[in-house]
């Protein structure tokens, strides 16, 4: 608790130097309404929630049949509605309620699977390729790290080699970031901390790959978002932490 | 500095593509078995649509309950022939159908899609057919054929019913072979689509 309060008033003294002057680009984002449509469009899985919720519209247009007819075939026919109006909904909620992206990624790979039965096969095809696209995009989406090195991370966890050069060059920039933010967490978490300095480079990745990440998301985060990291951040991790072994099942 | 590099990278969300491979490689793998089952008729899959003509045609069409009536139908634009934006269309409702050498061809975004179905010796199957068609064409017999009741009365289909006043007509059995139309709406309760096909490019 004291950690969390104490990394909240770090974090609010970081960011606010290079921020405090008003419509200067800060690190190449604008500071008018184009960039506040960029980070609104940064902070939650856009490109997933729109094409979840371009599949759904697709689906509906196709199908317009009328009322009576939709009544009288029964729950076949209403499900035909109802299964795109959701889809269209978890678009939507994607990308208000982005915390919540695992449940609504997973629920609208499942509806856009289940259009091909109820909703004229997907809307021919498309609103339900577009429904699984969008979906697993959202699925996959997490919140941006710290630092540039952790992010250079992301798209190659499956070549060990290329990954023991980046340790000196990540220790630099997260250096910086660890006394701002990450010293007073550290300590609350003292198991897992030292492990991610001198990890192996192959075995039992995943998890610590995945923890610092879960802190620096939660920690950075909090000077846009007052209170929410706390609650945000754990259901994410856990989400995580379950999807990761849920991978290793498959792997 | 170490602090405005963090600010930048702050924001942005990414997207991991292994986890996106891990619900991605899932999902098609059902979708594929889905189609899969729809082309051995295991499921029947659910049509409605409407806004866009489409042409239906088929080899043979058996059908029990027949029901006809004319309808006017309406569209926000004007882009139905004569720029007009009504069209009287007769609608054709079926409640249970026997369909061989189905194919369906609608224009998607521009694009030609065909779908056919019931090719080989398994014909395709549908319940609660209904099909708002302008252009009707092929050699049909009827039977226990009423022409000329009230639309408001027809019995064959339970649902579907036309405007007190309307002409109707209504059979118990139908059977069409050479089946063509040009059709603006068309409704089916469930559909199985034996040796079903989905291509895109040419028409029926």
């Amino acid at each position: 608790m004291l950690a969390v309060a104490r990394s909240l008033e770090d974090a609010d003294s970081g960011p606010a130097g290079p921020g405090g002057a008003a419509g200067e680009p800060v690190n190449g984002v604008r500071q008018d309404a184009f960039g506040a449509f960029y980070r609104w469009r940064h902070s939650r899985p856009f490109w997933g929630g729109l094409l979840v919720l371009l599949g759904g519209a697709e689906i509906l247009l196709s199908e317009r049949a009328p009322l009576p007819v939709v009544i009288h075939v029964g729950i076949q026919g209403l499900a035909g509605y109802l299964v795109p109006a959701i889809l269209l909904l978890c678009g939507l909620l994607l990308w208000f309620t982005p915390e919540q992206r695992t449940f609504y990624s997973i629920l609208a790979v499942l509806l856009a699977l289940g259009s091909w039965i109820t909703s004229n096969l997907g809307g021919f095809f498309v609103g339900m390729a577009m429904g699984l696209v969008g979906g697993s995009l959202a699925f996959a989406w997490s919140r941006g790290s710290g630092s540039p090195a952790r992010q250079r991370r992301g798209p190659r966890p499956r070549q060990p080699p290329p990954r023991q050069p980046p340790a000196p060059r990540r220790r630099e920039p997260s250096g910086g970031l660890d006394l701002i933010l990450g010293g007073p967490r550290k300590s609350s978490r003292p198991v897992r901390a030292p492990g991610r300095r001198r990890r192996p480079p192959s075995e039992d990745t995943a998890p610590i790959r995945d923890n610092p990440r879960g802190q620096n998301a939660g920690a950075v985060r909090q000077p846009a978002q007052g209170s929410a990291p706390r609650t945000g951040r754990l259901p994410a991790g856990s989400g995580r932490a379950l999807l990761l072994v849920v991978a290793r099942l498959g792997a | 500095m170490s602090a405005s590099a963090q600010t930048a990278h702050a924001g942005p969300g990414r997207v991991n593509w292994r986890r996106f491979a891990v619900i991605m490689v899932p999902a098609v793998v059902a979708a594929g078995v889905l189609v899969a089952l729809t082309a051995t008729s295991v499921l029947a899959v659910s049509f409605s649509i409407s806004g866009t003509p489409f042409t239906v045609t088929a080899d043979s069409l058996k059908g029990q309950g027949f029901e006809q009536l004319t309808v006017l139908d309406r569209s926000v634009i004007n882009d139905l022939p004569g720029n007009n934006n009504q069209i009287v269309l007769e609608d054709d409702a079926i409640r249970s159908a026997t369909i061989s050498h189905l194919c369906l061809s609608v224009t998607v975004a521009g694009v030609n899609m065909v779908i056919t179905a019931g090719g080989g010796s398994r014909p395709a199957t549908g319940s609660y057919l209904q099909v708002d068609a302008n252009r009707l064409s092929g050699d049909a017999s009827f039977s226990h054929i009423n022409i000329g009741q009230d639309a408001s009365t027809v019995t064959e289909v339970p649902g579907i019913t036309g405007p007190a006043g309307g002409f109707a007509m209504q059979a118990d059995t139908v059977s069409i072979n050479k089946l063509r139309e040009h059709a603006y709406a068309t409704t089916a309760g469930s559909f199985t689509l034996p040796g079903f096909g989905l291509h895109f490019g040419g028409s029926c």
